[in-house]
């Protein structure tokens, strides 16, 4: 493995992944696109209560869960850089940490949907509202998804022998939790801090 | 044969998708859909202003909503072909999910708009909204089986061990993509306002162009099978 990726003398550019992974990804980021497109639609249609709405958040809880994001997807990288050294240990162990940051991230986002309904900021409290579930919702189902991505992962790391095709689509998982990284990268400032 | 046959029940599946535009959305006008927070006066006066219009459309619709039948036959055989020319589990699945789907997703609700309107008649306006309501409700929210099949496909092109695979590695993922935008539509039953109501974004707009691309995709994929099996079985059987 770690021959077949040393023998790269001439740098030539390669897409991580298969290339089927990138139909998924990219179509992925077109629709996001468009509900971030909806998002702000809406959002000058009545700016004063988006606004409102908007400083009600616990931008805390938000900020602590893109750490927490960004670290995780750290985490991938260092595994899938100690894979392709054939290092079965290490990334055995940052796969199962970047694991336990998306458990931290759900468990995050839970507290704060319960603070925000009990302090009657549920879903039904306005259009912001509505959107903000809507929205984050959405990623929290991609972040359920890349947890089980992950979990594929380490279930592979353990393998001794890993075919090219394995190694592509263990690339391909990582590029998705790359993926719900960024989604939140976006949706974080677009939802608590644009004002 | 058999070849012309499944070729014409995958083209069933373009049929359903311009049948859809022309008699749903150009004949019946029922594309944008009226909001889920329109009053029942609202719902029973546009009842009455296109009358016409979504009797013809309804009822034509009714009809041609039965091309997916054939549609997913043929889909079925891909995915046995996937799944090693023989009945599994992925194959059967895709029968079950495609046999719910027709009577449930269509066939039902287009009768109960049908109806709607013989209620405009006996001027009950909230019996009207009801079935209207239930009309959207059943088209758009019943997504699980749209969603069961893809992830059905998903698994059938990954684990194709054909030296010849049916699908293409990256309609796999391509159909994991499908299934995560068309679940939100899922969610009409829960909101009646905003992105995930029944006239919103992310449960109606979103589901709807990737369904369309979804359907597109997998007839040229199916016909495309379907011409590399032919040519298999060309020299290798001499027909008399």
């Amino acid at each position: 493995m770690s021959e077949r990726l040393a023998d790269t003398a001439p740098p030539t550019r390669r897409l991580p992944g298969e290339q089927g992974t990138w139909v998924f990804l990219l179509g992925d980021m077109l629709v996001f696109g468009v509900f971030f497109a909806t998002f702000m639609v809406e959002r000058a249609r009545e700016p004063t209560q988006f606004d409102t709405a908007r400083r009600t958040l616990h931008t805390g809880i938000g900020f602590t869960n893109t750490l927490v994001l960004l670290l995780s997807s750290l985490l991938v990288v260092l595994a899938i850089s100690a894979l392709r050294h054939g290092l079965t240990k290490p990334a055995r162990a940052c796969t199962l940490g970047a694991m336990c940051c998306g458990m931290l991230f759900v468990a995050l986002k839970a507290a704060e949907y319960w603070s925000m309904v009990a302090a009657g900021h549920g879903a039904g409290a306005g259009t912001f509202y509505l959107y903000y579930f809507s929205l984050t919702g959405l990623h929290l189902l991609h972040v359920v998804l890349g947890l089980a991505v992950l979990a594929f992962v380490l279930s592979q790391v353990r393998r001794p022998e890993l075919s090219p095709t394995r190694v592509a689509v263990i690339e391909g998982a990582a590029c998705f939790w790359h993926l719900v990284d960024l989604l939140w990268i976006v949706l974080f400032p677009l939802l608590y801090l644009v004002s | 044969m058999q070849p012309t046959l499944q070729r014409a029940c995958a083209w069933c599946g373009i049929g359903f998708l311009v049948a859809l535009f022309v008699m749903f959305m150009l004949i019946a006008g029922l594309i944008p859909p009226l909001s889920p927070t329109s009053s029942a006066q609202e719902i029973t006066q546009h009842m009455i202003d296109d009358k016409l219009r979504i009797r013809w459309g309804v009822a034509l619709m009714l009809l041609a909503s039965a091309s997916v039948v054939p549609f997913n036959a043929a889909l079925s055989l891909r995915i046995r072909r996937a799944e090693g020319g023989r009945w599994g589990v992925l194959s059967i699945t895709q029968i079950l999910a495609a046999a719910a789907l027709y009577p449930a997703g269509f066939y039902t609700p287009f009768m109960m708009l049908a109806a709607a309107r013989i209620w405009v008649i006996d001027s009950s306006p909230e019996l009207t909204l009801a079935l209207d309501d239930l009309f959207w409700l059943m088209l758009i929210g019943l997504v699980g089986t749209l969603v069961l099949q893809a992830l059905v496909i998903t698994i059938a092109t990954f684990t194709d061990k054909s030296p010849t695979p049916t699908f293409p590695r990256w309609f796999g993922y391509f159909n994991i993509w499908y299934a995560i935008l068309a679940t939100p539509a899922a969610l009409v039953v829960v909101f009646n306002a905003g992105p995930l109501a029944w006239n919103g974004v992310f449960a109606f707009w979103v589901p709807l162009g990737a369904f369309a691309g979804w359907y597109v995709a997998l007839v040229v994929l199916m016909l495309r099978s379907i011409a590399a099996d032919e040519s298999d079985e060309r020299p290798a059987v001499p027909h008399v």
